[in-house]
């Protein structure tokens, strides 16, 4: 049995007036690949921001063991918690390689960032040969490669993917959910991912939580996701 | 005519170098915080006083100290006030951008009349550095060795910049905060020590360039005005946040007030960098090199 790596308990967030999580609460296996899928506005984005440390909430959020309330984000960062947002918020003129080295700002250790730039050219060759052109002028998937592989950069032990495949053409998600599930087995990283696509989701997640209007619906392993009658029908549409 | 033109090459070259500083710092400032310092000036004239106040012993009675060591006490004080403007003042209203803006303004008619009440209206003369002029034979013309001390020092803080900014870590994360901030969040740069350095290297730069402003041009207390107008100008017509289009504009405006001076006369000196200003917002007003500038 795994150790649970991020804890989510009784997790409220407001807009204002509007309750956009109500009473969330999740928790994440060390080594997993863990899916949260659920219609655009159901609040998967607000549970990742608030995790990153970018909102305010109710509720208790600890990760490997420590309670990330008021925690700045650096600090988050630093503790091997890295976010890709659906933004990807990449620096727009800086080359593929300053971006990637941007994520190792943080790091020391100089022989380790050089190994680590060369396990993300590897992993995403399409980088390898960009890697002086400017992140704005790549195409939707090249910059979801390169916010993959910076956040790969920041030495991350787990990853927060929101819509990682959003926009993007069949044949690059496909590109991408191999490197997650390479990233999983080969480097042992946790991953939580956000998805309005449900199939990309259970094709690569092993558990799943479905989050509805700020609740959580229903949560469980893979084939019971799969196997699940109003799963099928609302979010997969096989019948 | 032509030793004319090679003399305002050789001027406008100079000139423009330190011009560059001023624009640079106050660029990497908005840049970082999306904050218009119209107290850049004042940080100007602080370098210009404290310069003063480090070599005279008539001013404070105390030892006057040799004027490079002044220069280094003047880049040194400016980049403190600078930064205690930001850590004092600025960070708590910086998200109020009219707040800032009259904030700031206050700061710089602040410094004026405590410059007056000190130093008195008349302006001051700064002991050069480097004394006497260099005389070009072939161009028969003769330029101070304060203008071309201030080309060398400018470039040599401009490049040291530029190796900063590009090759380490913690300068790149400065440039990385001006293009994204939320990027340089996810990637764990602390916000508030890029906009800590960023406004301790605006100072420096400032304190340098009030050196050699108050040297070259005047030391008093309405110094300030001219610099923050020059700095705007560069600055708008650079692209807002960019440190190369800031040094090519600064080349573009000081050769124009070059060539005005030596061939119109002191009365037109800024009125062409208002020209090209127009033209600029006109026909791209995003700057010549505005693109670096993605501050939300």
């Amino acid at each position: 049995m795994s150790d649970t790596i991020l804890d989510i308990n009784d997790l409220n967030v407001y807009y204002g007036k509007s309750h956009a999580l109500k009473g969330v609460s999740l928790s994440i296996q060390e080594g997993e690949i863990y899916g949260v899928i659920g219609p655009n506005g159901a609040g998967k984005t607000t549970m990742l921001n608030a995790v990153a440390g970018f909102l305010d909430y109710e509720g208790s959020i600890s990760y490997a063991g420590r309670d990330l309330a008021g925690q700045p984000s650096q600090e988050i960062v630093e503790s091997g918690l890295i976010y890709c947002t659906e933004d990807r918020d990449l620096f727009p003129y800086f080359s593929v390689h300053e971006n990637l080295l941007m994520g190792a700002q943080f790091r020391d250790d100089k022989a380790a960032v050089r190994d680590d730039l060369e396990m993300v050219y590897d992993l995403f060759p399409r980088l390898d040969d960009r890697r002086e052109q400017e992140a704005e002028t790549m195409s939707g998937g090249e910059q979801q490669m390169l916010a993959v592989g910076r956040a790969l950069m920041s030495d991350p032990d787990m990853l927060m993917l929101d819509e990682p495949t959003l926009g993007l053409a069949p044949v690059i998600i496909e590109d991408i959910g191999e490197a997650l599930e390479k990233l999983q087995q080969e480097e042992g990283l946790t991953i939580l991912l956000a998805e309005q696509n449900s199939t990309f989701a259970l094709n690569h997640a092993d558990r799943l939580s479905l989050i509805e209007t700020g609740e959580i619906e229903l949560s469980g392993p893979h084939d019971e996701f799969t196997d699940n009658d109003y799963v099928r029908e609302a979010y997969v549409g096989v019948h | 005519m032509l030793e004319s033109i090679l003399s305002v090459l050789i001027l406008g070259a100079m000139m423009s170098a330190i011009y560059a500083l001023v624009a640079i710092g106050f660029t990497m400032i908005f840049g970082v915080g999306g904050v218009l310092n119209l107290a850049h000036g004042g940080l100007i004239m602080i370098g210009a006083y404290a310069f003063l106040v480090a070599t005279s012993s008539s001013v404070v009675g105390a030892i006057a100290v040799p004027t490079v060591l002044g220069l280094v006490i003047a880049t040194l004080v400016t980049a403190v006030a600078s930064y205690v403007l930001y850590g004092g003042l600025v960070r708590y209203i910086e998200d109020n951008v009219v707040i800032t803006f009259l904030s700031t303004v206050m700061v710089a008619l602040l410094l004026t009349e405590l410059i007056h009440h000190e130093f008195g209206s008349s302006p001051r003369t700064l002991l050069p550095i480097a004394d006497g002029t260099l005389h070009l034979q072939g161009v028969g013309t003769r330029i101070n060795y304060m203008y071309i001390l201030g080309f060398v020092v400018s470039w040599i803080a401009i490049g040291l910049l530029w190796y900063y900014v590009s090759r380490t870590d913690e300068g790149r994360s400065i440039l990385a905060v001006s293009m994204s901030e939320r990027g340089a969040q996810l990637t764990g740069v602390d916000l508030e020590s890029v906009k800590s350095r960023t406004w301790l290297i605006a100072g420096a730069l400032a304190g340098l360039a009030g050196v050699f402003l108050g040297t070259l041009q005047t030391t008093s207390p309405e110094m300030w005005l001219n610099p923050l107008a020059i700095a705007f100008i560069i600055v708008v017509i650079g692209g807002i946040g960019s440190i190369k289009g800031s040094v090519v504009a600064a080349y573009l405006i000081g050769y124009l007030e070059q060539f005005t001076l030596e061939f119109l006369g002191t009365g037109y000196q800024g009125i062409f960098s208002l020209v090209v200003l127009v033209a600029v917002l006109l026909l791209k007003p995003e700057g010549l090199f505005g693109r670096e500038f993605a501050h939300e």
